[in-house]
Parts: structure tokens; sequence; C-alpha cells
């Protein structure tokens, strides 16, 4: 007899113990962030062959190289927590100077600026990512004209979902 | 003597035309026009103020009322400011909320995140149409929204359509 009272006692103690600590966890939330941004060159390709004093072919191998008049930029989204994050939104700074070429744009983005028609810049870039699901990963691409200036661009990224860490969802990168 | 009065105008005129063209020159290669957007500021406040008595061991004495934050619901304050060489056009501010929240009271120009419903009334973020900035203009705005058992953090960024030289001071978050 003492011994189901104790297993009861046991297994109530038990539940209580799980319901405290489902009571301190958020039933939904998310931790959305910026894991990378990279630039790099994506101009017209050309071969540039190596400056050498030889007469050997051999020692002036050519190598392929993008220009980098062209910019490409690539973002990665994640998702590090166990609800699925919904309504995702990605907005891009663009660096004073540079500007995005029409048509260019993948179809998931919109480029919004009130005054690109009258040489006001080039505005920034908002990406509808819709879901990133949980422990995901999602990765955004677009290619931008370089600005004659600093090509710094900025990321932030923002959920419909509670987000449980604000802090890593913004990232910059400098070509 | 003419000949050397015209030689000196010549010049002259060849000077200004130069310098207008390398001031002209100048001006198209600064960087266009730049509008540095920028949170200064975020505070969270209790809510409210209330009145309650002070404890005293004077029972004879009246009793003294004092105030006291009542923190069932926070304020939030955000200050963001313009500054650099052009205004900031179309500026919009994302407010990413705690978990599990929900907004109390908010200005008109701020919009709810669209996932809010009436039975999901937790909420993720507002997005404030914050709009034209002047140079060296700051803009305040206020909500309110219940505390969190989570930790009551918020993060606020900035942004406009006007370029920005330092985006890294568009983003800034406070902790109640």
């Amino acid at each position: 007899m003492k011994f189901f009272v104790k297993i009861i006692c046991a297994a109530i103690v038990t539940i209580a113990a799980f319901q405290t600590v489902a009571a301190q966890q958020p039933v939904v939330y998310s931790d959305i962030s910026i894991t990378a941004i990279t630039l790099n060159a994506a101009g017209v390709t050309k071969k540039v062959p190596a400056v050498s004093k030889s007469i050997t072919p051999a020692d002036h191998p050519v190598t392929t190289t993008a220009s980098d008049d062209i910019l490409k930029c690539r973002i990665t989204v994640s998702n590090s927590s166990v609800s699925n994050a919904f309504a995702v939104k990605l907005i891009i700074i663009l660096p004073a100077g540079a500007s995005v070429a029409p048509g260019t744009l993948p179809s998931n983005a919109t480029l919004i600026s009130e005054r690109v028609a009258i040489g006001g810049g080039p505005g920034y870039i908002q990406f509808d990512l819709q879901a990133v699901f949980s422990n995901q990963l999602t990765t955004v691409e677009f290619t931008f004209n370089k600005s004659p200036n600093v090509n710094k661009l900025s990321a932030f990224v923002f959920c419909g979902v509670p987000d449980a860490n604000t802090t890593n969802n913004y990232k910059e990168a400098v070509y | 003597m003419k000949k050397y009065h015209n030689a000196s105008f010549v010049a002259f005129k060849l000077i200004l035309t130069l310098g207008i063209s390398l001031s002209t020159i100048t001006i198209f290669a600064q960087a266009r026009w730049q509008a540095d957007v920028s949170v200064t500021a975020v505070t969270i406040t209790a809510g409210t103020l209330k009145k309650v008595p002070r404890g005293t061991e004077n029972i004879n004495k009246p009793q003294e009322k004092v105030v006291q934050a009542v923190d069932d619901n926070l304020k939030c304050s955000i200050t963001i400011h313009n500054e650099n060489d052009d205004d900031a056009w179309g500026t919009m501010m994302v407010v990413v909320l705690p978990v599990e929240v929900t907004v109390v009271s908010m200005p008109s120009n701020a919009k709810l995140d669209p996932s809010v419903t009436a039975t999901q009334t937790f909420a993720g973020h507002i997005i404030f149409n914050i709009g034209h900035m002047a140079v060296g203009q700051n803009v305040t705005v206020e909500f309110t929204f219940t505390k969190s058992k989570y930790g009551n953090k918020v993060g606020a960024y900035a942004y406009s359509d006007s370029p920005d030289p330092n985006p890294a001071n568009n983003y800034k978050d406070a902790t109640y």
C-alpha cells in the first residue's frame, strides 16, 4: 500500500515539475536572424592573363574574373527556434549611388523608392519571405549596379511571430 | 596695353569656367545626398501610475498616499533622428515586440502586424509610418503593451527611402 502511495506522490511531483517548466516557456515564439550577408562581383566575366616576363606560355595562365560593376548580394535568414516564423519580411538598405536594374529582382522582392525617378537615391528592397520553418534557413540573392562610393549594405529581418532575440535581426556588409 | 587687358580677361573667364565645372563635378561626385536616420533612444517604463497608501505605525496620523508605478502594462517611447545633408523621405520604423504581449494602445500612424487576430492576440511587431523627416528633426513615438512574462526587450529599426551613410545606428533595443 505504502509503495503505491509513494508511486502516486512521485507521479504528482513529476507532473507538477513539468507543468512549472511548461509555464515558463512561451507558447509560440521565433528567433529569426540574419546569419550571413555576402557581396561579390557579378558583372561580365573577363579573361585576365598573368603578367610575367617569361616567354613560356605556361607562365601566363589566364584567369577568368567577373567585373565588379555589378554586385551580387546573398543574404541568409535563419530561424533557430521551435516555432515556425510566418510573415517574414527582410528590409535591405542599398548604398548611396547604387541602382537596381529594372526586372532583375526576384519575384518576392519589391524596390521601394519614392524619389528614384528624380535621382533621389536607390531606396530599399523589401523581400516577402513568407515562412521560415523551425531550425531552417532561407537564402535570397539579387544584383545591383555598384555605387561609385562606399558599397555598404544593411539588412533587417522581422516576422509576425514574436521574436525572442531581436539583437541578431540586423547585419551589414561592405564590398 | 589693351592686348594685356584682353589676355587677363580671357584668363579670368577661363578660371571662372574651370571653377564652375569643378564645383559641378564635386557636387555630383559627393555620393549623392544622404540622410542618416538613427534610433537615438528606446525607453520602457511602467504603463500607469496610481496613488497607494503609505504604511504607517501611527494609527492616529492620517494615512499618506504615494505615487507608485504599476507595470502590468509597459509604455515604450522611441525617438528617431535624421542627420547629414538630406531629408529622409518615406521614413518607416519596425518595432519588434517581446514574446507574448498584446498592444494596448498605439498612435494612428502605427500598424500592428497582420498575424494578430481575435484568437491570436500576441503581436510580433508594429510598423510606424513616420514619413518625411527634415535634417536635424527628431520624432518620438509612444505605445503601450502588456508586460511579458519572458523578458521585455523591444527592438526598433528605422529606415527611409533616402540613402543612409551609416546604417549601423538604425537599430536600437532596450529591456525593462
